[in-house]
């Protein structure tokens, strides 16, 4: 059993599953999935980026030159994207568990 | 160039130089268009690069190959702290009779390393790792005996540090294929180069700063002077040569007992931030590329 991912890698993944993105789009992209609740900096980022890329689970996917700044934009792998969905359903596991145990708790009315 | 941009960039300097020639440009259009209309870098901002710099460090020097090889070379070079005890052995031999266990209190430890280098080299890196672990513990006893002439202010920390990063290679290393016989021939050469020393130049400073050089030179060769990996490894394999020569600046500057605390920070703390700060410093191949 893998063990879970944690949020910002989690979130980076899935900013990353809509299509392939560079550096800054994905810091907007998280502050917008979580709503507005994570804000990753880029130390966070670049960090996540150099497990992601040696995982194989995330690679470059083109290079830009914008303003004279490199920008570079990150593509998911189909192993990052399993890997994401792998997460998704042990969250979903988990979940429905809870939510389980919270309907016979309010079914069965105790404190 | 804006003092925003010069205050980033000395940030991105503190960063591995591999990861600073792929992505110090990528990071700096990041970090300048996401600081709005600031001028100098926030607090936050600085923490978070702080952190990731020392992340990235410490991740390539405890890379998986890195610990590999010295998971391998660690329990053969850790044998050279034995020299002390091996040039008692001998005076007591020489005059004689037979030392008396306070003279050579760490003896049973190098017993244990001894085992423990033979386990890895067979390949049991299960025992082997249980092992160190065991002698680690053995080491940091031995620095609690008041009669056993090692402490935490002296170069003798530099073992015990070895000592604990050796067990914690062997705990962690996935037992990928190293540098096979060759590297470890190299690396007991060198011990018995550094021993040898240690018995027949015990006091004699020349000596002491040969067997510095020799373990140092003896790590990057068996490790791989080829590779950036080799020369972590090697980085790690010399943690002793960097406590002996911190203890060595230490008590020319200061003079007289020094707190436990200080001294354990400054005898295992330092040594830990020079290997990550220097490991740094090495040339990675490039990872990636675009697809």
């Amino acid at each position: 059993m893998t063990d879970a991912l944690r949020e910002p890698t989690f979130l980076i993944l899935t900013a990353l599953a809509e299509e392939p993105r560079h550096g800054y789009g994905i810091l907007r992209d998280v502050e917008q999935i979580s709503g507005g609740r994570v804000r990753l900096r880029a130390g966070t980022l670049y960090t996540a980026l150099d497990r992601l890329t040696s995982d194989e689970w995330v690679v470059v996917d083109r290079e830009e030159v914008v303003d004279g700044r490199l920008r570079r934009y990150y593509r998911l792998t189909d192993q990052g994207a399993a890997r994401l969905a792998e997460e998704i359903e042990r969250v979903r596991a988990t979940t429905r568990v809870a939510e389980t145990r919270l309907r016979a708790r309010l079914i069965g009315g105790t404190a | 160039m804006s003092e925003l941009e010069k205050r980033y960039r000395r940030l991105l300097g503190l960063y591995p130089r591999d990861h600073r020639e792929q992505h110090g440009d990528e990071m700096l259009g990041v970090l300048i268009a996401d600081a709005g209309d600031r001028t100098t870098p926030g607090w936050r901002d600085t923490a978070d690069l702080l952190w990731g710099a020392f992340r990235l460090h410490v991740r390539r020097l405890l890379a998986a190959d890195v610990l590999a090889i010295v998971s391998l070379l660690g329990p053969i070079a850790v044998l050279a702290g034995a020299a002390t005890s091996l040039h008692e052995l001998a005076w007591w031999v020489q005059a004689g009779s037979v030392p008396p266990f306070r003279q050579v209190s760490d003896a049973p430890v190098w017993f244990v390393w001894l085992g423990v280098a033979i386990l890895a080299m067979a390949g049991k890196r299960r025992a082997a790792a249980i092992g160190a672990w065991v002698a680690t513990a053995g080491l940091v006893v031995v620095l609690q005996l008041p009669f056993a002439g090692w402490q935490w202010f002296t170069d003798k920390a530099g073992w015990v540090l070895l000592s604990a990063v050796t067990a914690f290679a062997l705990s962690m290393s996935d037992g990928r294929k190293t540098r096979g016989w060759p590297a470890i021939a190299i690396m007991a050469a060198t011990v018995l180069v550094i021993v040898g020393l240690g018995v027949f130049g015990h006091r004699d400073e020349i000596a002491e700063y040969a067997a510095l050089a020799v373990l140092f030179a003896g790590a990057v060769l068996a490790a791989g002077i080829r590779s950036a990996t080799g020369w972590r490894a090697a980085l790690v394999l010399s943690a002793p040569v960097a406590t002996a020569l911190l203890a060595r600046l230490v008590h020319a500057v200061h003079h007289g007992p020094i707190n436990d605390t200080v001294s354990t920070l400054i005898f295992f703390g330092a040594p830990l931030v020079f290997l990550v700060a220097i490991g740094g410093l090495v040339r990675l191949p490039r990872r990636m590329s675009v697809s």
